[in-house]
């Protein structure tokens, strides 16, 4: 029987992918240079996803070179099906909400409680200086659950059933997390806005 | 604009991220809106900035600094796990473990009337890295890489495996622990012993029961027989097959003939070098310290005494600890560390070069080249693979071949270094030794002059050379006066005639 051979993907046609494969593979090898090569174009974005999902928590930095290790580890598996760097997130995303876990004493968080029964503490109203506000305080002022579902959906592009998997929970809590995360980055971004307004014209 | 067109934008946005359909009037609408809305297009360009995520909250390291880290770790000794190894060594190991009990218990079962009796606890308290488990299980497989490997057994012992050396946590009951030596070298250190409780290494020549504080045992790789020294107190040795010997302070022996020696004062400093490590370590619940150092191979001192080189993640008692780095070419450095109650304290060290390194840099490669990376790199890791194996032939040929491949590269010249190093400790073959050492001081490279002075120093040693020892030792004070481990060289001089 002859198996049809599969289609190679859009990013498997382009020139930038065989880079990356000879990149990831040499880093694969143990080559120091190529190593070096993949840890640079990968740092900064490790170290924005560790710090966005590990708020609030001690170990952001071991949290991002453990990512940047796993990378590395698993750099012989990398089957360049998409771009280096959506991989790459997905190990990164994965190693984090391992750390996270591991770091959970009390799961009810994630198993339990509906997250709208969660408090979500608004953050501090913010001087003129301050605006428009940091996306970090927004996050901040997400519980966890709410801010990882929103995060993996947003920022790194998983499906509802993905988040579903990582998370532990049902995709129709997943979704009512979307939408509770999301008004509540709505009504702060909103609020920001309007403060501002008034700051600007010396009202406050 | 009409608050209704903000509330059908906001729910055409949500619709969007929870993957629903939108028609094409809508996804019009969602574009044009936002042009026309300030707060809609504001909110729209918060959702994108959210896209690319806030910037760190910590400084992300330099990418040298984070790639001298991650290797190290690649690298750095663990805690095996069942998961970690092949499933046939797993199983190997299992069979071997289970025997060694098995003996154990029988031989216990003679000496003592102990059934039940309480076990100790076992964890990690130096290692290359903090790593999540500390603690240890009852049979757990050690085995130290690059760094030493030190755990702590309730009450107060410890034991140190030097690098390349592996071992199995066989017992934890307080009447009977035991550690099995598979290969290598453990030091070991122990505070005064409550009765009725024992402290045993095994190796396949018989076994070494502690009696005082401070041993080491060793494993000859030439598979010659396992060696037990006593640098404090004393130790009992049961040779297997029966004999029994008691082994003093400053005495020596080989398992296999329970022959007793006495340690030479000059053998006895370099000996203890290597067995001091347990005696500065703490205990589990102390201050945790983790070094890290920029060059990896930069050797790290902690109190005088040398820890080894690269990371290292230590538990110290509460109070101020000396650490020195130095490493070639780079300028030393000295700092004191002050430890309270419970506390974890991370420190970094980053080494500034002295002399530029003038040797030909490789040409960065170009990316279509990446996969025919320089071959010095590949053969090195893998020769590093192999030595750690035991497959010590195989690991001299591939430094070999990796010198062969690049003999300009500082690579390349690397590989000399550690060439020597394996033919002198391993393949006890000085002859070969030293003239690896002299063709990398032949050679450009300048970043591991220090070691391949002192391995030339210890190969002649071993040589019976004495006159080009001194001239070698008188050498090296000269050029380092402010090494690590001057203070060793300087005693040796003094011993074999020197000023």
């Amino acid at each position: 029987m002859v198996t049809p051979r599969k289609a190679p993907s859009p990013v498997a046609q382009t020139p930038q992918w065989q880079e990356d494969r000879l990149l990831v593979n040499a880093a694969a090898a143990g080559d120091r240079p190529a190593q070096e090569r993949l840890i640079g174009r990968l740092a900064q974005r490790f170290y924005r996803i560790a710090s966005s999902m590990f708020r609030g928590r001690e170990g952001v930095d071991d949290v991002a070179q453990g990512s940047l290790l796993e990378v590395l580890r698993s750099a012989h598996t990398f089957r360049g099906e998409s771009s280096l760097e959506t991989w790459a997130d997905r190990v990164a995303v994965r190693h984090v909400m391992h750390a996270i876990r591991a770091q959970q004493e009390d799961n009810a968080a994630w198993d339990a409680v509906d997250p709208d029964d969660l408090p979500h503490p608004e953050p501090a109203p913010l001087t003129w200086e301050e605006l428009p506000g940091g996306l970090g305080r927004y996050l901040d002022a997400l519980t966890e659950p709410l801010r990882t579902t929103l995060l993996l959906r947003h920022a790194f592009g998983y499906s509802l059933q993905e988040i579903a998997e990582h998370t532990g929970v049902p995709v129709r809590r997943v979704r009512k997390r979307l939408l509770r995360a999301k008004l509540l980055f709505r009504k702060m971004a909103r609020k920001d806005q309007v403060v501002g307004k008034r700051i600007k014209r010396g009202e406050t | 604009m009409s608050p209704f067109e903000c509330e059908r934008w906001a729910t055409i946005s949500d619709r969007r991220l929870l993957d629903e359909h939108i028609d094409e009037a809508d996804e019009r609408f969602e574009v044009e809106h936002a042009t026309v809305c300030e707060a809609c297009g504001l909110e729209r360009a918060r959702w994108a900035e959210l896209k690319r995520l806030p910037a760190p909250t910590v400084q992300v390291p330099s990418t040298r600094a984070l790639v001298e880290s991650l290797r190290a770790q690649l690298h750095a000794p663990h805690v095996t796990k069942q998961a970690k190894w092949p499933r046939w060594v797993a199983a190997g190991m299992a069979v071997a473990a289970a025997a060694s009990l098995l003996v154990h218990q029988t031989r216990s079962r003679k000496r003592t009337e102990v059934v039940k009796a309480p076990h100790a606890e076992a964890s990690i308290i130096a290692q290359a890295s903090a790593g999540a488990v500390t603690a240890l299980a009852e049979g757990a497989w050690l085995r130290a890489t690059d760094t030493p490997l030190c755990l702590y057994m309730t009450p107060g012992v410890r034991a140190c495996l030097s690098p390349g050396a592996e071992a199995t946590l066989a017992s934890l009951s307080l009447a009977a622990r035991r550690l099995v030596l598979v290969r290598g070298h453990v030091a070991i250190s122990l505070e005064p012993q409550p009765p009725g409780t024992s402290f045993t290494v095994s190796t396949r020549d018989g076994d070494v029961t502690a009696v005082g504080t401070l041993f080491s045992v060793e494993l000859p790789k030439d598979g010659g027989s396992a060696e037990a020294r006593v640098f404090h107190g004393a130790v009992r040795l049961h040779k297997a097959g029966g004999t029994e010997v008691l082994l003093r302070a400053h005495q020596r022996a080989k398992l296999a003939d329970t022959l007793v020696q006495g340690i030479s004062s000059e053998d006895e400093h370099i000996l203890m070098a290597q067995a001091r490590l347990p005696d500065l370590l703490g205990k589990p619940d102390d201050p945790l310290v983790q070094l890290a150092v920029v060059p990896q191979i930069a050797t790290l001192a902690l109190d005088g005494a040398i820890v080894g080189r690269g990371n290292a993640a230590l538990r110290l008692p509460a109070g101020s600890h000396v650490v020195t780095i130095e490493a070639p070419s780079h300028a030393s450095q000295t700092h004191t560390i002050s430890l309270g109650a419970g506390e974890t304290i991370r420190r970094s060290y980053v080494l500034t070069q002295e002399v530029p390194n003038l040797a030909p840099l490789p040409q960065a490669p170009r990316t279509t080249e990446v996969a025919r990376m320089p071959r010095a790199a590949t053969l090195l890791n893998e020769a590093r693979t192999r030595r750690s194996r035991g497959e010590h032939t195989t690991a001299a040929s591939l430094y070999q071949r990796a010198h062969a491949a690049e003999p300009t590269s500082a690579l390349g010249c690397a590989a000399l270094v550690a060439l020597g190093e394996l033919q002198l400790v391993e393949l006890r073959k000085p002859e070969a030794a030293l003239k690896s050492f002299d063709q990398y001081l032949r050679s450009r490279d300048q970043a591991l002059v220090i070691e391949a002075r002192l391995g030339r120093i210890r190969a002649l040693r071993q040589l019976g050379k004495s006159q080009e020892e001194r001239q070698a030792i008188t050498l090296f004070l000269q050029q380092h006066p402010s090494s690590v481990g001057v203070a060793g060289l300087r005693q040796r001089l003094r011993d074999i005639g020197g000023p």
